[in-house]
């Protein structure tokens, strides 16, 4: 099979993440996308192993890598996303301006 | 406590020292010079020396110095710790000009003494007028310390040397030694607040008085008659700078006994006194003879006693009465109360006094025939400068005779004319609707403060025939009749009830207020149109600076959203144009 085959679906897997990212409001979306542009990158890391075969894998242990990582990150985001669920009462990474900089109008209530 | 003390016995210490080596060693003159750098031609270092000069001036700086520390032990509670350390080191600083043999050393030692005087006449810093007092006696000291130390470079450079041993002015261009010579005379005149920048003397009186004994006795303002006499073969060698020392002496007597007549505070009386008599010695030592040059440091030794005497008996009524003012203790003495509470003070003001009016058989009668001794042969060889010398010493005479008799009687004696009354100083009475004070508790200081005074009051009577009598008697005749003509005045003055004070010598001619007009109000243009350019010129500048920083940060606050999303479309735009520029520049 020829290389391009893989890297063209991962580029499409990492389009998709990206605008996953980018545009969805929802912060579950968002986390989903994370995964699948680290997918992408795991699609990448293999189709190169393959394409190589240096005999050491290292594509294919760094993609093990990544994905353990991945399962971390998303331990942590889903954390994020419930501390956010609670303090807010929704999910909606739009809505969710507190890193903004004040106005004095807004801030003297709190 | 113990510190105090601890410097105290340090300054008593270091004058039997004094004492010691000079009976050890008698006054041969020694050097030794320490501490030598060649720069270029001329070999700059540290030089000390005794001689016979040395000696004289040591004992009468430990003397007085001891003196006035005792008397402050009394006399002085608040702040006493650093008044204590600054007199210690003002006579320090003296003892530096007097031993040094290197014009660089003497520099030092003058300079430390200009800075102390400051310091000193400035320990009341909450007082307004001690304040400027102290910034007036600095800056004019420091104008003429300009002079002085071009007047150094001059002279040094000129003969090649910096030592005053090796000064020899006849291998100094006469140019070079009458320029350098009439710097140093500025920087002279400035010290010792002769004419024209006397100013300074009257006005350093809110200092303490133990400090103005010490300024007016054995520091600051004899240095500049030392360094006359340490440097006398260089000045005699140049007949200009003479007459203007002469010219400078004698209107600077005569002014300062002019003013001294119509004060009408008692430290201020004196202040204009020391102007005065530090003039007779310019003037004995303007001669430029060995005679005048002797008469001047007899009469700078007698001064020293009667001088320091007179200042610490006003700190005695300043401390017991509370001012010295003539009104003030006209209310005292009105009822004849001021001479009875102060016994002591009041005999050792006395024979202060006489001796600086030059009684017959007082201190100041011997040193002051001694100098009119010295003029009336220079005059007799000729001499224009003696003559002048000679006449102006005489009307300084009379005039300081009228002010010590117009300052004994309306301070200590009532007035019979008067009936009680304030008198002729009712004009500026402050206190004049109040009631008399009580008197019933007025008492003589503490012998701490008394010791002092009998001591330099001795001194005041016996320092006369220390150098010997050989009085030329029709000098002396002469000097006698004209203190008489000088003291009448007064008593008819005073018995009358009447104080006649010019507006002219109350105003002391006007001089201040010229220099006001002339020098402190442009100088406060000048500083005011600095403060505008730095204000409004620099300062724009700065502040434009930072309120541009504020308003580009203002734009940049509208890019903080708060939207991760936002930021993340930055960046994710940002990361793909990199990668398109590094793959424009790398095709």
């Amino acid at each position: 099979m020829p290389l391009v085959l893989p890297l063209l679906l991962a580029v499409v897997l990492f389009c998709l993440g990206v605008y996953g990212v980018l545009a969805r409001r929802n912060a579950v979306t968002i986390l989903m996308s994370l995964e699948l542009m680290l997918n992408a990158v795991n699609l990448n890391l293999i189709a190169f192993d393959a394409w190589r075969l240096d005999g050491l894998a290292t594509g294919q242990t760094l993609a093990v890598f990544v994905i353990t990582l991945a399962a971390a990150e998303i331990g942590l985001g889903l954390a994020i996303v419930l501390l956010l669920f609670r303090g807010h009462g929704h999910v909606d990474a739009d809505a969710a301006r507190d890193l903004a900089e004040a106005d004095e109008r807004e801030e003297s209530p709190t | 406590m113990i510190a105090t003390v601890w410097r105290v016995a340090g300054v008593g210490f270091s004058l039997l020292l004094v004492l010691i080596a000079a009976l050890l060693y008698g006054d041969s003159a020694s050097q030794h010079a320490f501490l030598n750098s060649q720069i270029g031609e001329v070999t700059i270092g540290f030089a000390v020396r005794t001689d016979d000069l040395t000696v004289l001036l040591l004992a009468v700086v430990g003397v007085v110095a001891t003196c006035v520390q005792i008397y402050s032990l009394g006399y002085l509670h608040e702040r006493a710790a650093s008044y204590h350390a600054l007199v210690t080191l003002f006579t320090a600083a003296m003892a530096a000009v007097v031993v040094a043999d290197s014009l660089f050393l003497l520099l030092i030692g003058w300079e430390v003494m200009g800075a102390c005087s400051y310091l000193l006449i400035s320990h009341y810093w909450e007082r307004r007028e001690a304040r400027s007092g102290a910034v007036k006696a600095f800056l004019m000291t420091r104008l003429a310390d300009v002079g002085f130390l071009f007047g150094i470079f001059v002279l040094g450079v000129g003969a090649g040397t910096f030592r005053i041993s090796a000064l020899d002015p006849a291998q100094i261009d006469p140019g070079v030694l009458t320029t350098g010579t009439l710097l140093l005379l500025v920087g002279v005149v400035g010290k010792s607040a002769q004419v024209p920048l006397q100013t300074w003397l009257p006005d350093a009186m809110p200092g303490p008085s133990p400090v103005s004994a010490l300024i007016h006795a054995a520091t600051m303002v004899a240095a500049g008659v030392f360094l006359i006499a340490r440097l006398y073969d260089v000045f005699a060698a140049s007949a200009t700078t003479m007459t203007v020392l002469a010219i400078v002496a004698c209107v600077t007597m005569l002014y300062a006994a002019l003013c001294a007549a119509a004060a009408v505070e008692v430290k201020r009386v004196l202040a204009w006194s020391t102007v005065s008599q530090l003039a007779i010695m310019f003037a004995a030592l303007s001669l430029g003879t060995h005679e005048g040059r002797h008469a001047a440091l007899f009469h700078l030794v007698t001064h020293a006693a009667f001088k320091g005497l007179l200042f610490l008996c006003a700190g005695v009524l300043l401390h017991q009465v509370g001012s010295a003012a003539f009104v003030v203790l006209r209310r005292y003495t009105r009822r004849g109360r001021l001479r009875k509470a102060l016994p002591v003070t009041f005999v050792t003001m006395t024979i202060g006094l006489a001796a600086l009016a030059g009684v017959p058989g007082f201190a100041g009668f011997f040193s002051k025939d001694s100098v009119l001794e010295a003029a009336w042969e220079h005059a007799h060889g000729g001499s224009v400068v003696g003559w002048f010398v000679l006449v102006s010493v005489g009307l300084t005479a009379g005039l300081t005779a009228f002010y010590c008799m117009r300052l004994w009687l309306w301070v200590f004696f009532r007035t019979p004319a008067l009936a009680g009354a304030v008198g002729a100083f009712e004009a500026d009475d402050p206190m004049a609707d109040l009631e008399d004070p009580d008197t019933s508790k007025l008492k003589d200081a503490s012998w701490l403060m008394l010791a002092p005074l009998v001591l330099l009051a001795l001194g005041a009577i016996a320092l006369g025939y220390v150098d010997g009598l050989h009085l030329n008697w029709v000098v002396a005749l002469a000097s006698t009749v004209v203190v008489i003509f000088g003291v009448l005045p007064a008593y008819s003055l005073w018995s009358r009830g009447a104080d006649p004070r010019p507006v002219l010598l109350e105003r002391e001619f006007g001089v201040d207020r010229a220099y006001h007009a002339l020098f402190v109000v442009p100088v406060r243009w000048l500083s005011k149109l600095s403060v505008l350019g730095d204000r409004d010129v620099v300062g724009a500048y700065v502040r434009a600076v930072g309120r541009s920083g504020a308003l580009a940060s203002q734009g940049f606050r509208l890019l903080q959203t708060g939207n991760v999303q936002t930021y993340l479309t930055a960046a994710v735009v940002g990361v793909v144009a990199l990668a398109v520029l590094a793959g424009v520049i790398a095709s």
